[in-house]
Formats: C-alpha cells, sequence, structure tokens
C-alpha cells in the first residue's frame, strides 16, 4: 500500500514539474531549454531510483528460480537498455539525433559485452557436437 | 532401488529445466509489458538461456552416445581378428548354435557406419533445429525432417537385414510363442511412435537370436547382458518422450517456437535411440560370441 501512494505521490510530482515548466517557458523562453534538461534529469534520476530499481529488485527476487546468470542478466540488461533509451529519446527530442545514435550505440555494447560469456557458451556448446 | 534412482534422477533434471521454461517465458512476458521496445531482444536472449539450460541434456546424451559408439567401434576393430582367428581355430562354435560369421562382419559394418555416416545425421538435424529457431529467416526445418526420415528408414532396413541374416541361420524360436506375444508387439508399435516398430521388428529376431544362444550361455547371463546393453537406450528413449511431453505442456504458455524446437529435440532423439539400439545389437552379438567361444576354448 505504501508502494502505491508512493507512486501515486510521484505522479503528482511529475503533474507539477510540468506546470513549472510551463510556466518557465512562458516566463523565460531562452531558458527554457537547459531548464526542461536538467529537470529531465533531475526526474529520470529520481524516479528510476524510487520506483524502478526497487520494482526490478522485487521482480528479481520473485523470478529467483530461474537460473543464476540468466535472470539476472535479463534484467540488467533490459534495464540499461531502458536508460539509454530515455537519453536518445531526450537527445533526439532536442534535435541531437546524431549524438542519441552514438548514445544508444554504446548501450547496445555495453549489453552485448555483458552476454558475451553466455554467447561464447552457447557458441561451444553447439560446435562441441561436431566437434570430431 | 537402483532404477527408480536413475529415472527420478533423470525426470528430476528434465522437469527441473521445463519449469525454469515456464518460469522464464512468464518473466519474458512481463519484461515485453514494462519495456515494449526491448521485446525483440528479449525473444533472441530467452531462446539463448532456452539453449543453454533446456537443451543441455539432449547435447549430453548426443555426446554419451557419440562416446560409447567411439569406443564400441575400436572394440570391434580390435577384437574381430582375434576372434575370427579363433573361429578358424576351434570350427566347431558355429556347428553348436548357428553362428553366422558373416553376422560378425555386419555387426561391424553397421557399428561403422553408424559412427561414421548415422551419427553424425543426426547431430546435424539437431543442429539445424536449433539454427532454424534461432534464425527463422532462413529454415531448415523441412531439410532436418527429411534427415530424420531417412535415418529411420536406413537403422530399420539394417535391422530388416539382421533378422533376414538371423532367420537364414535356422536358429529356433523366441521363447514366448508367437500368439502370445503378437498384442504385446501391437501395443508396443501403436503406443512408441518412430521406434515401436523398429523395436517390435527387432525384438522378433533378437528372441530369435538369443534363444538360440541362451542354452550355451545361460538363461540369467543373457537377461543381465540385455538389461545392462538396453541401458542407453532407454535413457535416450525416456529422453525424448520427456522432451516431447514437456513441448506439448509448455504450449499454451510459451511462443511456439520454442514448443516446436522441444519437440523436434524429441524427434531427434527417438532417431538417436534407434541408433543405439543397432549398436547394442551389434556389442550383445558380440559379447555372446566371446563368451561362447571362450566357453568352447575352456572345454
Amino acid at each position: 500500500m505504501a508502494f502505491a501512494g508512493n507512486v501515486m505521490a510521484l505522479l503528482f510530482q511529475l503533474l507539477a514539474v510540468f506546470l513549472l515548466l510551463l510556466i518557465i517557458q512562458f516566463a523565460v523562453p531562452q531558458l527554457h531549454p537547459i531548464l526542461y534538461s536538467a529537470i529531465y534529469l533531475f526526474v529520470f534520476a529520481y524516479v528510476t531510483f524510487t520506483v524502478l530499481v526497487p520494482f526490478i529488485k522485487k521482480l528479481s527476487e520473485l523470478f529467483h528460480g530461474i537460473p543464476q546468470p540468466y535472470g539476472r542478466l535479463l534484467i540488467v540488461s533490459a534495464f540499461l537498455f531502458f536508460i539509454s533509451e530515455a537519453i536518445t529519446h531526450h537527445l533526439s527530442e532536442s534535435g541531437y539525433t546524431s549524438l542519441a545514435n552514438l548514445a544508444l550505440l554504446v548501450i547496445k555494447i555495453a549489453i552485448l559485452t555483458l552476454w558475451l560469456p553466455e554467447l561464447m557458451n552457447l557458441i561451444q556448446t553447439l560446435t562441441t557436437l561436431i566437434a570430431p | 532401488m537402483f532404477i527408480i534412482d536413475f529415472v527420478q534422477s533423470l525426470v528430476g533434471g528434465l522437469l527441473y529445466s521445463f519449469i525454469i521454461v515456464i518460469i522464464t517465458s512468464l518473466f519474458a512476458t512481463v519484461m515485453n509489458y514494462l519495456f515494449p521496445s526491448y521485446a525483440e531482444w528479449i525473444k533472441q536472449l530467452f531462446f539463448v538461456v532456452i539453449v543453454l539450460v533446456v537443451l543441455r541434456p539432449a547435447f549430453l546424451q548426443l555426446l554419451l552416445v557419440q562416446s560409447l559408439m567411439k569406443s564400441i567401434a575400436v572394440l570391434f576393430i580390435t577384437s574381430y581378428p582375434i576372434l575370427t582367428a579363433g573361429m578358424a581355430i576351434s570350427g566347431n562354435a558355429l556347428n553348436l548354435i548357428n553362428f553366422q560369421p558373416a553376422l560378425l562382419l555386419f555387426a561391424n559394418g553397421a557399428v561403422y557406419f553408424a559412427d561414421r555416416l548415422l551419427l553424425p545425421l543426426v547431430t546435424v538435424a539437431l543442429l539445424f533445429d536449433v539454427v532454424t529457431r534461432l534464425y527463422p529467416l532462413i529454415s531448415y526445418s523441412k531439410l532436418s525432417d527429411m534427415l530424420r526420415t531417412t535415418l529411420l528408414a536406413t537403422v530399420s532396413s539394417v535391422v530388416a537385414a539382421y533378422s533376414v541374416f538371423i532367420t537364414a541361420g535356422g536358429v529356433v524360436s523366441w521363447g514366448i510363442s508367437e500368439a502370445a506375444s503378437e498384442p504385446i508387439k501391437e501395443l508396443i508399435r501403436q503406443n512408441i511412435p518412430f521406434v515401436g516398430s523398429l523395436v517390435t521388428d527387432s525384438m522378433g529376431s533378437l528372441g530369435r537370436y538369443s534363444s538360440g544362444a541362451g542354452f550355451m550361455v545361460g538363461g540369467w547371463l543373457l537377461v543381465t547382458l540385455w538389461s545392462i546393453s538396453i541401458l542407453p537406450v532407454v535413457q535416450t528413449l525416456v529422453l525424448a518422450f520427456l522432451y516431447r511431453w514437456s513441448a506439448a505442456l509448455i504450449e499454451p504458455f510459451t511462443s511456439i517456437e520454442i514448443s516446436d524446437l522441444l519437440d523436434d529435440i524429441g524427434r531427434s532423439l527417438f532417431v538417436l535411440c534407434a541408433i543405439t539400439f543397432l549398436m547394442i545389437f551389434a556389442f550383445v552379438y558380440t559379447v555372446l560370441f566371446f563368451i561362447v567361444y571362450i566357453k568352447l576354448a575352456v572345454n
């Protein structure tokens, strides 16, 4: 119940941020992009640490039956992808699509690096079958 | 007790991996709901997990049969010169129980054939199944299906040739009378897909053969020999059944590809079971020949 209340409060806070941004856009239009970015990053970190991380922890506890490296890897890679998507979305929204592409590429490489041992394992398993 | 433990360990491990399939697919569904843009990746990674965790018993079984086949082929190559020399010296072994010397050649040929051609083809069929599901745009499903059918046809024709050989030797009847065993055979044939008819066909020839050797070797020894050497076949058969069962069980819960993959792996394991049976047949024949030969030499 406390968790649900937390989430509802967060929703309200997001609305407040939205109103604040509207006021800024009206009052100081030149400062709007930078203030928007700053507030976005702040709110993003806040949402991630108050809602997403605890929820993901709970989820991985719930699915502890999945053999050890894989469940954690799946969750972590999805989480990383979510972060990169949020950032790239924000970047391309402000018109920096090339930067957004770079960020996406970096995160993709990070995820693949996490999975590399398992992929090696897969290749090894399949090659031992056909080894003479 | 040993058999029960053995089956329990086999079934327990497999059941565990199927529960994992169900849990993991549920988890993937939750992930898809949370991060919809990541769905494609989740699917691929999920597949990697399935191949690594759930298909491991099948791969291990295949490796086990491969190593068994290799060692038996080596055993045959090293022991057949001695056996044939012994046969040449004490010719009365042949008169006693109608051993066909050509059958030795046949057994060796079958094992060589299985080691060099049949087993690699099963492996290829299994790999084709995995690759097809891993990258569905290039599908090898018809090819692997064709490979399995061809292999089964080959193995059953080899077993049919065995029975022709043994019948030509003129060794007498099978312990249970024909009338009593017919319904049992029909039951097995209908209930075990693919391998059932093969097993019943070869059961007749084995019976004919073993009853000839029985009075020489002793019934209990024969039973022991058969039950020990049939163990890999039973193991493969149980594994194949479990894969097909679990494919049927998880079909409502996961994507169709995973269940299809498990089903195909089960089919490939049935073929593997048939090939293992071929090997066991040759092995038991050779061991019996050894026993008879040594007994005659001692006498």
